[in-house]
């Protein structure tokens, strides 16, 4: 199922890498600045929530938690979070950080590299893939 | 949409990794799995079919949650990150429309 679960990571990853945005949005320079900062911030987003989640377990939920500088509302009906998906959350924190630089050096106009920024991408999106995989179906 | 529609493709997979689903709820998943991928793998997403699709999806949590034989403990997991993919979907349509950087932050990683 894993195996599935990744492949389908990556059929989805790369298909969209060949098929960015239509249009170019505001703030960004191309289509594919546009295409890897939706990806980023949809990846930031699902991190976020995850993260949010385990802190709170951690915490024994309280009614927020404060971490990069932000504070975050804790729902106590939450389960605890399952301790089998820390590693996945590292994981996914760890190359959301490579794929965000990777990001702004090419918003920046440092670097004109395309396929890197795409292997960071695809890499992270099977990382946010694993981490929700195997955070909802633990018990 | 990236990676929120890859996000969205998980659900079928996790909730058909939870143990005592009925044979009932299995075919409803396969049914909307089929649908839902054929809309996925289009390419022409958008955001109104996207929704649809989650919809569909939390139609079939909301069942399972109503289910009075369904240990509900196997929910607990599923129904947060049916709250996150909700998130996530809403994040995302906000970044179809424009980018802001400066939201974009690293996160600090805790091992």
């Amino acid at each position: 199922m894993k195996l599935y679960v990744v492949m389908l990571a990556i059929l989805l990853a790369v298909g969209c890498t060949k098929n960015p945005v239509a249009a170019p949005v505001p703030g960004t320079i191309n289509t594919f600045d546009a295409f890897a900062a939706r990806s980023i911030g949809d990846a930031q987003a699902a991190i976020i929530g995850v993260k949010t989640w385990e802190i709170c377990s951690d915490k024994g939920f309280p009614p927020t938690v404060t971490f990069d500088g932000q504070t975050f509302a804790c729902d106590a009906s939450q389960t605890p979070f399952p301790a089998a998906g820390r590693k996945y959350l590292f994981l996914a924190e760890n190359l959301y950080n490579t794929a965000l630089a990777a990001a702004q050096s090419y918003h920046a106009g440092v670097t004109s590299d395309t396929t890197a920024l795409s292997q960071a991408i695809t890499q992270l999106g099977i990382a946010v893939g694993d981490m929700l995989t195997n955070t909802g179906r633990s018990k | 949409m990236g990676i929120a529609t890859l996000i969205l493709g998980l659900l079928p997979t996790i909730l058909k990794n939870i143990p005592g689903i009925s044979a009932k709820i299995q075919q409803i998943i396969t049914d909307i799995t089929a649908s839902t991928s054929a809309v996925l793998a289009s390419g022409v997403t958008s955001q109104p079919s996207i929704n649809t699709v989650l919809a569909a999806w939390l139609g079939v949590i909301n069942a399972l949650k109503a289910d009075p034989t369904f240990p509900q403990n196997a929910l607990g997991s599923l129904a947060q990150v049916e709250k996150i993919v909700q998130a996530t979907l809403l994040e995302d349509e906000t970044l179809a429309k424009s980018i802001d950087w400066s939201k974009l932050q690293p996160i600090t990683p805790v091992p």
